[in-house]
């Protein structure tokens, strides 16, 4: 905890710097430095899916163990998901609607660039692994935005293996 | 009450100076001590105002500023200004004070030609003191933008301490104020989870929501010590943001 005063800062400041502090409501100014979204991929990529979707659904979690285990799926995260070579459908379009939701909300705990990356990967990955289209966005924007997550420093490689496969499968 | 909440029950809503107590001789008083508290805050505004525009010398500026908030014609005529309804408050402070100014410095010349007193400052001698044209207001408008928002974080940072919300503070200094004031890159979310216990980078989001949202509250309640309803808090505060925006480098 620091103990400088930080009226300091207010009184030695560039007047034009001060206006920003005038408005916080209007405070669009990014939450995250770019080189820190990569640890909170990570945090969300090794999140219990479960825990996320109950919330959202309040009395659902049944549901969710139910879909998780129905193939002898062992999922804990939203990596397992992702990655496992068959995994339900539904489960995929929660994961989607999920996002869709937090992307739009700013109230959401998620950062708008984790819920993005999230919502495609959900929709690519349901495409890709069991052939279904869980979403109405037409492929040039999903291919779009699977550019975009590519181009994304902070996104780890195996993220970007998914994304690239799923492109791929997109496009071919 | 969780971390997450803005909310606290030690902070009670601001009392406009001229709602304090009711009609009457001694509520008057405290009506006009409450006023003096206030605009004692802004004494650096009020002090950049005498000095800019009526040119009187640092050393002479305390006393006049004392002499103005126990002036019991102040406190009357505010609420005057208050009840009308019209203007801005630091629009009226500054013509109030100018005012006391010249009547201080005629009152003084006049006790000097009483045998066996000097006036301080005699008027004739500096016309300039009468003849003010308004142009230092912008350098007095920033500067009770600053001594508002010094206030303001003030507030916070002890309403945040004295709660146990240091995180709150915290992550408010390192992600908002010294980044916007100072112009350096934030703190790592990392080093705020360890250094106050955070479950997560996210946690520290949250309270970064949090925080702006107290600062915001904090900030109003700070205005509204002065405006007098919602509308014009909003109307202040936007106005002083336009003219900081508008100032450019110093």
């Amino acid at each position: 905890m620091t103990t400088e005063d930080p009226t300091e800062f207010v009184q030695k400041s560039d007047p034009a710097l001060l206006a920003g502090m005038m408005d916080m409501d209007s405070d669009t100014e990014r939450a995250w430095r770019p080189d820190e979204l990569g640890a909170v991929l990570e945090h969300q990529l090794s999140a219990p899916v479960e825990l996320d979707l109950s919330v959202m659904r309040p009395g659902f979690r049944k549901r969710l163990r139910t879909l998780a285990s129905a193939q002898g799926l062992v999922l804990s995260s939203y990596r397992d998901l992702f990655h496992h070579p068959n995994p339900p459908v539904e489960l995929l379009r929660l994961v989607k609607d999920f996002a869709k939701a937090s992307k739009d909300d700013p109230e959401s705990p998620f950062q708008p660039e984790i819920a993005a990356v999230l919502y495609l990967g959900s929709i690519l990955v349901a495409r890709w692994r069991c052939g279904a289209k869980i979403s109405a966005v037409p492929d040039q924007m999903l291919r779009e935005g699977a550019e975009w997550v590519l181009g994304q420093s902070w996104v780890d490689d195996g993220t970007k293996v998914l994304f690239r496969d799923g492109l791929t499968h997109l496009t071919g | 009450m969780t971390e997450n909440s803005s909310w606290h029950p030690q902070v009670f809503p601001t009392t406009h100076w001229s709602q304090i107590g009711r009609a009457g001789q001694a509520d008057t008083e405290a009506r006009r001590q409450a006023l003096g508290d206030i605009l004692s805050r802004y004494f650096p505004a009020l002090r950049t105002y005498l000095i800019l525009e009526m040119n009187i010398p640092c050393g002479g500026t305390d006393d006049l500023l004392q002499g103005f908030v126990a002036s019991k014609v102040l406190g009357q005529q505010l609420v005057e200004h208050a009840k009308r309804g019209r203007g801005r408050f630091r629009t009226w402070v500054i013509a109030a004070l100018r005012n006391h100014v010249l009547s201080t410095f005629r009152h003084e010349r006049a006790q000097k030609r009483s045998p066996g007193t000097k006036a301080v400052i005699d008027i004739d001698d500096h016309p300039e003191l009468a003849s003010a044209d308004g142009s230092h207001v912008k350098e007095f408008d920033i500067q009770w933008a600053r001594d508002l928002l010094s206030e303001a974080l003030e507030r916070m940072k002890a309403e945040c301490l004295n709660s146990g919300r240091q995180a709150v503070w915290g992550i408010f200094e390192h992600r908002v104020v010294r980044p916007k004031l100072e112009r350096k890159e934030e703190l790592h979310y990392s080093e705020l989870v360890q250094r106050y216990g955070l479950k997560s980078p996210s946690e520290g989001a949250n309270l970064l929501v949090t925080a702006k949202r107290m600062f915001q509250r904090v900030l109003k309640s700070v205005v509204a010590e002065y405006a007098r309803d919602g509308a014009e808090i909003d109307e202040e505060i936007l106005d002083l943001k336009r003219i900081l925006s508008e100032s450019g480098a110093r």
